[in-house]
């Protein structure tokens, strides 16, 4: 249910939030094509294809992936468009985008704490020179946003009445 | 001293929390989750206390007492035909005005009832106030609060039990529904009483009022006694659907003329629930974050498992080669080298991969979103013909098929049940995952978390078609209307999730100790004997065995050993793998299988997938046969299962076979 406050001077400051959602999803949807480049170029023009900015922001050619970032930039944006519409509930994309792109970060970073053990600890051949730099991914260093504002706007997304005062 | 009995059943809706309280005053482990009918069967348990012997018996969840689906006739067959010493009704503070209309049904049934208001600390959160002394004294009824998660207020409770118990003081109450309604029921009443012969555990005056409401159950229950046809002639004279909703209109006006007397509710707030509702249950957002999460899942079940497989296998490999070279003599080191230690070793290694899986589905369940799941797939389960409260017993079968099949029960329509339990098998339970995980692991490298999503997808997807199918020939008419009540999200419970991957992860090692054992040494004896063939070879009884079925298995890209393995795989389906492991006498050495497979020129990566597919779609195991016959209570349609399922796994895996051999792969 769309609820649009017939007040909307009193509505709480949703500045931030919206400013904060257009970078991170910005970001995320830009990571996110640009993984989505580098997964289809690799399939189409073979797996020695280089897409230009993919290895300095250690973009891997995940396409799975790369629908994860774009998603997560889609929430957060989604919200932007509610919020812009002067609909106080659209917070509640930027809340559930922090969330989600933090249980993604938590996902990779477990994923590659396995890879960790597999090289350092079980010296598994197939893990010879991988580094933790190995796997590291937008989806990763992105999520440093998201953490950031979960940690320091608790009290932002605490129930507050749905007229929004 | 000598213990005193005393027996108290605990019903209350859905979700409230019956279990959680159940295993805290039981000291039980049984199953919680987040959403609900997670208990479709009544369980028993039993706590000593203060010189009484209490046994609690924790009821299927019901939001009223009108005997619609299993789960509720359960119940009120429970409390009325067993007569427990007192009903406790579980009541969650946050949602307390729906949940008292079963609190006026179970007032009529002339239980001793007592209140205990859970989650208390969800409403308290909101900034609900809840006057317990004047609900008290408004129900007539004892009221207890608790927080059963935290064990809060539990003796308390077992305290309020034992006194209500040692007064034995009935606290009686009763709705008016006008004169109209109380002339019919007092008539029913008069014409019942006159029946010597009723069962008289039923309060009459709860009979007529059910009745009256067209109860079809009450009324089978009736349809032998002498004064059936006067009873009849009575309701044939009402229009019942109007009394039905007379009736109700009724009690949610002796509801709504109560609550606010015992009940302050903060305003309407925006809580953290209806936020991340407001974007889970989006219409265009839903299901991609629905995909995206169980991706997540898969891909951290497979990747994150390795290096703990990895390590199972090293710290087993110098047992197996141990074990192997000091036994004499020959045949018993090759029954414990290659069959033991083989097959059952091939399947313990996976061990990890199904703790994994299942912590994250408690967590999944725990928090609430299983539920919403069910929710967003609404819309598009009823435009294929199935009923959307079906889509939770298929996300129940990720875990296990037999649970979700029971699970099923909570539909209220005959027709969307049987088709739900039909389908539920084609979801991948736990067993499926070891084959998964050792030919993706095998053939498609780090793609492989994403290859074993693909599989739990194409279940479902197959699932649908299925019910889409069946809608359309066999079960014909429309799925029923779908209301299901979304649970709050919670942070699931670090405890409850260990719990429930405990439980299902060690159900897995038990099944590798009894039924997986004897299924690798009579594959072990058949690869074995007659005496003097090469062990495995096609000389033997299993090769001999796996070449009978070979003609029919050679269109879907399979050779007699991986035709043995499935037909042992019916048994259950972690004995595919076992097989596997006896067959290509691995040892307990997971990646020692995997180089065997990748050397054998009669499997590729194409023979993999349709292999995958295959072991998804056909009869799981006999325990889901079983449940299947129990459930359906009928032959016809578990052969039916069984015949469908596997005509349904040989053309997808020919599909696959065929198709990809012609292009090219």
């Amino acid at each position: 249910m769309d609820i649009e406050s017939e007040n909307k001077g009193v509505n709480p400051d949703t500045r931030i939030p919206m400013t904060f959602s257009i970078v991170t999803g910005f970001l995320y949807i830009l990571s996110g094509l640009l993984q989505l480049s580098a997964g289809i170029g690799k399939i189409v023009m073979g797996p020695d294809t280089y897409i230009p900015l993919t290895g300095p922001l250690f973009v891997p050619a995940d396409i799975i992936g790369a629908f994860v970032l774009l998603l997560i930039g889609t929430v957060f944006i989604y919200g932007v468009m509610e919020m812009r519409s002067g609909i106080y509930e659209g917070v509640s994309y930027a809340y559930v985008g922090i969330l989600i792109a933090l249980i993604f970060a938590g996902i990779y970073i477990l994923v590659s704490t396995g890879n960790m053990l597999e090289a350092y600890l079980l010296k598994n051949e197939e893990f010879l020179g991988w580094t933790p730099l190995s796997d590291l991914r937008p989806g990763i260093y992105l999520a440093i946003l998201p953490l950031i504002a979960f940690i320091k706007w608790k009290d932002m997304f605490d129930p507050v009445p749905k007229d929004g005062q | 001293m000598e213990n005193r009995e005393i027996k108290i059943a605990l019903t209350g809706n859905p979700n409230v929390g019956k279990t959680t309280l159940f295993n805290a005053l039981t000291g039980s482990k049984q199953h919680v989750g987040n959403w609900p009918g997670v208990t479709v069967e009544k369980k028993s348990g039993r706590v000593s206390y203060n010189g009484y012997d209490i046994e609690v018996i924790d009821l299927p969840g019901t939001y009223s007492l009108t005997a619609y689906s299993m789960d509720e006739i359960i119940a009120r067959d429970f409390i009325i035909e067993e007569k427990p010493d007192i009903v406790i009704q579980v009541v969650d503070a946050s949602n307390l005005e729906r949940n008292l209309y079963l609190t006026t049904q179970l007032m009529e049934l002339g239980s001793e009832i007592l209140i205990v208001l859970n989650m208390c600390d969800i409403a308290e959160e909101r900034g609900d106030r809840i006057y317990i002394d004047k609900m008290e004294e408004l129900l007539a009824t004892p009221v207890i609060k608790t927080v059963a998660t935290r064990k809060k207020g539990i003796c308390e409770l077992l305290d309020k039990v034992i006194e209500e118990k040692e007064i034995e003081q009935y606290h009686g109450h009763e709705i008016g529904y006008g004169n109209e309604i109380e002339e019919k029921v007092l008539e029913i009443e008069k014409i019942l009483s006159d029946d010597e012969t009723r069962d008289k555990r039923y309060p009459l005056r709860w009979m007529s009022v059910r009745l009256l409401e067209g109860d079809t159950n009450v009324r089978r229950k009736i349809a032998g006694s002498p004064v059936y046809d006067r009873v009849t002639e009575i309701l044939d004279s009402i229009d019942q659907d109007e009394y039905e909703a007379e009736i109700a209109d009724k009690r949610y006006l002796a509801i709504n003329t109560i609550f606010p007397q015992m009940c302050t509710r903060a305003n309407d707030t925006l809580t953290k629930s209806d936020m991340i509702d407001r974007v889970l249950t989006n219409k265009y957002l839903g299901i991609p974050i629905f995909l995206a999460l169980m991706w997540g899942a898969f891909e951290l079940t497979f990747a994150f498992a390795t290096p703990f497989m990895d390590m199972i296998d090293l710290s087993a490999s110098w047992v197996s080669e141990y074990v192997s070279s000091s036994l004499e003599p020959s045949w018993l080191a090759s029954l414990v080298g290659d069959g033991i230690i083989g097959g059952v070793g091939a399947v313990l290694v996976f061990v990890p991969n199904i703790f994994i899986l299942f912590f994250l589905l408690s967590l999944l369940e725990g928090s609430g979103y299983l539920a919403r799941a069910a929710f967003i797939m609404d819309k598009l389960m009823y435009k294929i013909g199935m009923h959307g409260k079906s889509f939770i017993p298929m996300l129940m079968g990720f875990g296990c098929n037999v649970p979700a099949i029971m699970a099923a029960r909570s539909i209220e329509d005959e027709k969307d049940r049987l088709i739900t339990i039909l389908i539920v098998p084609f979801v991948s339970c736990g067993a499926r995952l070891p084959i998964y995980v050792l030919f993706a692991g095998t053939f498609f490298g780090r793609q492989a978390g994403t290859v074993i999503f693909a599989m739990y997808i194409l279940g479902i997807v197959i699932a649908v078609i299925s019910a889409k199918l069946l809608r359309a020939t066999v079960v014909k008419g429309k799925p029923a209307p779908f209301i299901m009540e979304l649970p709050p999200y919670r942070v699931p419970t670090m405890k409850t999730s260990l719990i429930h991957m405990w439980d299902n992860g060690f159900m897995y090692i038990k099944k590798a100790g009894t039924i997986i054992l004897v299924g690798v040494i009579v594959i072990w004896a058949l690869a074995s004997f007659p005496w003097g063939v090469t062990y495995g070879s096609e000389n033997s009884y299993v090769g001999s065995l796996g070449h009978a079925v070979e003609p029919f298995m050679k269109p879907l890209g399979f050779d007699w050993k991986i035709s043995v393995a499935l037909i042992f795989g019916l048994v259950a389906k972690e004995v595919v793998v076992a097989s596997m492991g006896v067959l290509y006498g691995a040892g307990d050495n997971s990646e020692a299988l995997s180089e065997r497979i990748m050397a054998d020129p009669g499997i590729t990566a194409l023979n993999s997938l349709s292999l995958m597919a295959f072991s998804l779609l056909y009869m799981p195991c006999v325990a889901t046969v079983g449940v299947i016959k129990k459930e359906t209570g009928s032959w016809k349609w578990t052969l039916f299962a069984i015949i469908y399922g596997i005509a349904v796994a040989w053309i997808t895996a020919f599909v696959i076979y065929q198709g990809g051999s012609l292009l090219g792969y």
